[in-house]
């Protein structure tokens, strides 16, 4: 009843999804630290 | 009226009434429990979580006694500690006036809150500076050290157990203990207590076994490459707390169903960096503590000659170090690729770390790597990848809670 082949395909499913859920973290990570950068200048100019 | 000697000591009359087997079962239990604590108080594993598991399994195994059954009438022997299967809201209002430690387990356990707790104490104690300073880096090897997680899915599905189950127990690879705890009570409430001792066993066991591996599969030279902790850039705290408020209220919009422990990070780490020292101080030192004494003795006293005999105990003993081997070996693998892509320049020890057992694999990663070269500094570098195997396991748990719930 319980398939080791459709329990494989569902991991890799979650692994792809997790892959690109860290790629979306990383994104936000990177547009935070642009804006905080791009602050930092308009403060100094 | 006729007394009998043992009617005076019922610990050991329901040792006498008991199946051989069973007892002897028990009395393994409580010899468990005593080497638990010897070998908390020796260090040789983690004292936070073992000893007050140690303590709460030679304990309450040692307690037993007769006492009234659920139906009027009848006896069953137990102790004065906790009843884990009362199912009634009547049942639970009896117990709760007879076991002491029924209201915490009522409480606390069977909603995952004790997770969310320990989540949120970690979230205090977390620093996100290197995260935010190499992201992609941190990110991708956290990833690569979720390959436990993943693999251990379809292997337990192969022994077994059935998609909920499998799916409880492959995330012991994330090695994060409330996260195991949570998945297991959302998927398979009937095995969380086996499940979560095995994790927290093998998290216990990690900061002796991941060496081994290390020295086995990373040579010497590699694991001697020196990172300049001076090099870290420093992250303003603001953008830290951004990054918090953001990828929380992300994860939480994708994943619903793993908020409680998204947003339980995340407002540790909120509390931290809004620099709001009061809080920091009850997270970390009260609620972290306190859950963490809770969570360890609690799970000790659920570790009952019941939990042992179920024939999937040796399974789940098995695939918690399957899961635990292949993300230790999933991270390695990650810190060569890192090796290699830059020139030599990144220690493939931080690969290690990203098994989020926080920080205990960056401590290990900056042991082995201090060992053969003392100018090694690792510990910060680390702690990136650390904290994105948190991040990457509450993802895949989320993942699990989501897809595999849905599964028959």
């Amino acid at each position: 009843m319980y398939s080791m082949g459709f329990a494989l395909k569902i991991g890799f499913l979650i692994y792809l999804l997790t892959f690109l859920i860290s790629l979306m973290v990383v994104g936000i990570i990177i547009l935070i630290r642009k804006a905080s950068r791009l602050g930092t200048k308009e403060k100094l100019n | 009226m006729n007394y009998r000697l043992l009617d005076f000591f019922p610990g050991i009359d329901t040792f006498l009434s008991m199946d051989p087997t069973h007892a002897l079962i028990r009395l393994f239990l409580i010899l468990l429990g005593f080497l638990f604590i010897y070998l908390a108080y020796k260090d040789i594993l983690d004292p936070i979580i073992i000893l007050p598991m140690g303590i709460g399994l030679c304990m309450v195994n040692a307690g037993i006694m007769w006492m009234p059954g659920i139906v009027e009438g009848t006896t069953k022997m137990s102790s004065m500690f906790l009843d884990p299967m009362v199912q009634t809201a009547e049942e639970h209002i009896n117990a709760i006036q007879i076991y002491f430690l029924q209201p915490v387990y009522a409480l606390t356990f069977s909603n995952g809150l004790i997770a969310c707790l320990v989540f949120l104490g970690i979230g205090a104690i977390t620093d996100l500076d290197f995260l935010i300073a190499n992201p992609a880096l941190s990110m991708l090897l956290a990833v690569a050290a979720e390959l436990g997680s993943i693999l251990t899915f379809p292997i337990a599905v192969g022994m077994g157990f059935n998609y909920h189950e499998a799916a409880a127990i492959a995330v012991v690879g994330g090695a994060d203990g409330p996260m195991v705890l949570f998945t297991s009570l959302y998927l398979a409430k009937n095995l969380f207590v086996p499940i979560t001792i095995v994790a927290y066993l093998y998290l216990s066991l990690v900061y002796a076994g991941y060496p081994f591996m290390i020295k086995l599969l990373i040579p010497k030279h590699m694991r001697a490459v020196e990172m300049d902790p001076l090099k870290i850039t420093k992250v303003p705290r603001g953008e830290k707390l951004a990054f918090c408020v953001l990828a929380g209220t992300v994860l939480c919009l994708l994943f619903p169903v793993a908020a409680p422990l998204f947003v339980c990070f995340f407002l540790g780490v909120a509390v931290k960096e809004g620099n709001v020292p009061r809080l920091i101080k009850v997270s970390d030192e009260v609620i972290l503590n306190g859950s963490t004494l809770f969570l360890g003795f609690t799970l000790g006293c659920l570790l009952s000659v019941d939990v042992v005999v179920d024939p999937k105990m040796l399974k789940l003993i098995l695939l918690g170090f399957i899961a635990l081997f292949l993300s230790g070996l999933g991270g390695l693998i990650g810190g060569l690729i890192a090796y290699k892509i830059s020139g030599g320049k990144i220690n493939p020890l931080i690969g290690i770390a990203a098994v989020s057992c926080v920080p205990t694999t960056a401590k290990v990663a900056h042991k082995c790597a201090h060992e053969v070269n003392n100018k090694c500094f690792l510990l910060p570098y680390a702690m990136g990848p650390n904290v994105a195997g948190v991040i990457t396991t509450a993802i895949i748990a989320a993942c699990y809670c989501s897809i595999v719930s849905k599964l028959p």
